[in-house]
């Protein structure tokens, strides 16, 4: 009988030694265990991902120019609306989240803020508002 | 006259109760106040310190086990039935006896929520919300938290060792265990299935230090890193596409229940839900699954699993025991998932891995990922390892159903 199922059955029958003995052992194996499945997951996912990547990266290359585009596109776009509608715009927008009038808003200045949110953040948000749709 | 009110006052609890129930009304009220007053895992609290307060009501019967009789088909067949079951022949065992099994009085209600833990429903079907409401992305983008997710997962095996040391039998020892893995529904299936009389302090211990992950892993985080290490950036993940995230749970399926049968229903029913989230196809089961099913299984399995802590079972050393090696548990799963963090990072050329990632390896999810970014960030508040620790803490949930497939393998 070995000592883990020795301990299985009937402990109270073993000294301090074996039982010390039996928990490492069943320690060693959980443990090697856990880490061998994690492994083969770790090793799965890469395999994963070598096969759909080596497969989608072609296709993303040529994709890529088309985003650029659109990304300028904006921005010109931005720089073509004249201040004065951007000031009516904003001051709207103020208003209506506030539920009061335009008349009780002065604006004074607009400044663009810089984008610092990283990529990923602004990612999950799109996300989550793709999901609420 | 008095003679009936007297009869009144004995059948009341007022004249039953007992200066154990007393104590775990308190330890009741204590917990519903962390809950709603502290805000500690109410969804879980709740409905367990309710069970808790529910059972130690003397006279209550909620976990009463029913009244069950065997009775004869027929009034005129009583003494042969009698003499049947005396001595029951092999013929009569194949062709029956004439007796009904009759219920005289049902037993309590929360008894019979009680069977869901019992026969191990619940904790799958909990298992199978928490699926459909997990994003494996950040792991897949960086399959290294695996390795995270396993290394916490030693708590639960230094635990079994010091419980086994202090006296608890091996099926007793692996539920204690488990604790450690800071995953409420495999500890109470690991608890149901090898030691169903500690599922009551163990189900207490296990919720409790899921809700004080905020306080109990900080300062072993900090004691384990320096400023530097906190303050590691770590690179942005790459976008995992849907295609991955479809194949994903199918493969871990198959890999784990492979390799471990005993896991299978907590990994099958975890994965399981993940695919009804991710195919895209099966909206209407994913909502449930993440919704009113969670929410009513959570419901019988917390009311019930308070009720199994009753005074005579509770109030006993070996509840103080069990919370001890609890903490114990949970403390070195977060630590271990620190330091092999930190081991990672310095092999991979000491900028590539914030070590705060690591405690994120025990499950408690998403707590535990919280933690880490809240550490992060204190040290540098434009530091999001958010999706970093999520990582880790999936594979922490992971980790803990292979660890306890493991514990019941070995000793079920």
């Amino acid at each position: 009988m070995t000592l883990l199922e020795k301990m299985k059955v009937s402990i109270d029958q073993m000294t301090m030694a074996e039982k010390l003995g039996g928990s490492l052992q069943a320690t060693v194996m959980g443990v090697s265990i856990v880490f061998v499945a994690l492994m083969f997951l770790f090793l799965a996912i890469t395999i994963m991902e070598k096969m759909l990547y080596g497969a989608e990266q072609k296709k993303t290359k040529k994709e890529v120019p088309v985003p650029v585009e659109a990304t300028i596109e904006e921005a010109e776009e931005e720089d073509t609306t004249s201040d004065t509608e951007l000031v009516a715009v904003i001051t709207a927008a103020i208003a209506a989240s506030l539920h009061t009038s335009t008349h009780n808003i002065v604006v004074r200045n607009i400044v663009r803020t810089s984008e610092n949110t990283p990529a990923w953040a602004r990612a999950g948000r799109g996300e989550q508002v793709q999901s609420r749709l | 006259m008095l003679d009936v009110v007297m009869k009144f006052w004995e059948t009341t609890g007022y004249a039953n109760i007992t200066w154990q129930a007393l104590v775990m009304m308190g330890v009741a009220c204590v917990l519903l106040y962390l809950a709603i007053g502290k805000g500690f895992e109410p969804l879980l609290l709740v409905p367990i310190a309710f069970g808790m307060l529910l059972t130690n009501l003397p006279q209550s019967g909620v976990m009463e086990l029913g009244h069950t009789v065997l009775r004869a088909l027929t009034p005129g067949t009583v003494g042969e039935t009698v003499q049947m079951l005396a001595e029951p022949t092999a013929e009569m065992l194949r062709e029956g006896i004439p007796a009904q099994i009759y219920t005289e009085t049902p037993g309590g209600l929360l008894q019979y929520f009680y069977r869901g833990n019992q026969l191990g429903i619940f904790p799958p079907l909990i298992f199978l919300g928490v699926g459909a409401m997990t994003d494996f992305g950040p792991l897949i983008a960086n399959p290294k938290s695996l390795f995270l997710g396993a290394a916490a997962q030693l708590g639960i095996f230094f635990t079994f060792t010091g419980a086994i040391l202090m006296g608890f039998t091996a099926q007793e020892s692996s539920a204690i265990g488990i604790i450690g893995g800071a995953d409420g529904p495999t500890a109470i299936l690991i608890t149901a299935i090898m030691a169903s009389h500690l599922l009551g302090p163990i189900a207490v211990a296990a919720y409790s230090y899921m809700a004080l992950v905020p306080i109990i892993q900080p300062p072993i985080m900090k004691a384990l890193t320096t400023k530097e290490e906190r303050m590691i950036r770590m690179k942005q993940l790459r976008n995992v596409s849907k295609k991955e995230k479809i194949i994903f749970p199918i493969l871990v399926t198959i890999l784990v229940s492979l390799l471990l049968p005993a896991a299978t229903p907590l990994i099958g029913m975890l994965m399981f839900g993940n695919l009804l989230k991710e195919s895209l196809v099966t909206d209407r089961l994913s909502k449930t699954a993440q919704n009113e099913l969670i929410n009513i299984v959570t419901i019988l399995l917390g009311l019930s699993v308070g009720a199994s802590a009753r005074a005579e079972e509770f109030l006993q050393i070996t509840t103080i025991q069990i919370i001890v090696l609890g903490m114990v548990a949970f403390a070195v799963g977060s630590a271990t998932g620190v330091i092999l963090a930190k081991f990672m990072n310095k092999l991979m050329g000491g900028n590539a891995i914030n070590p705060l990632i690591g405690s994120a390896g025990v499950s408690a999810v998403p707590m535990a990922a919280r933690v880490s970014q809240t550490m992060g960030q204190k040290e540098d508040p434009t530091n999001f390892l958010l999706m970093h620790a999520m990582g880790p803490n999936v594979a922490g949930v992971i980790g803990s159903a292979v660890a306890a497939g493991v514990l019941l393998s070995l000793f079920n």
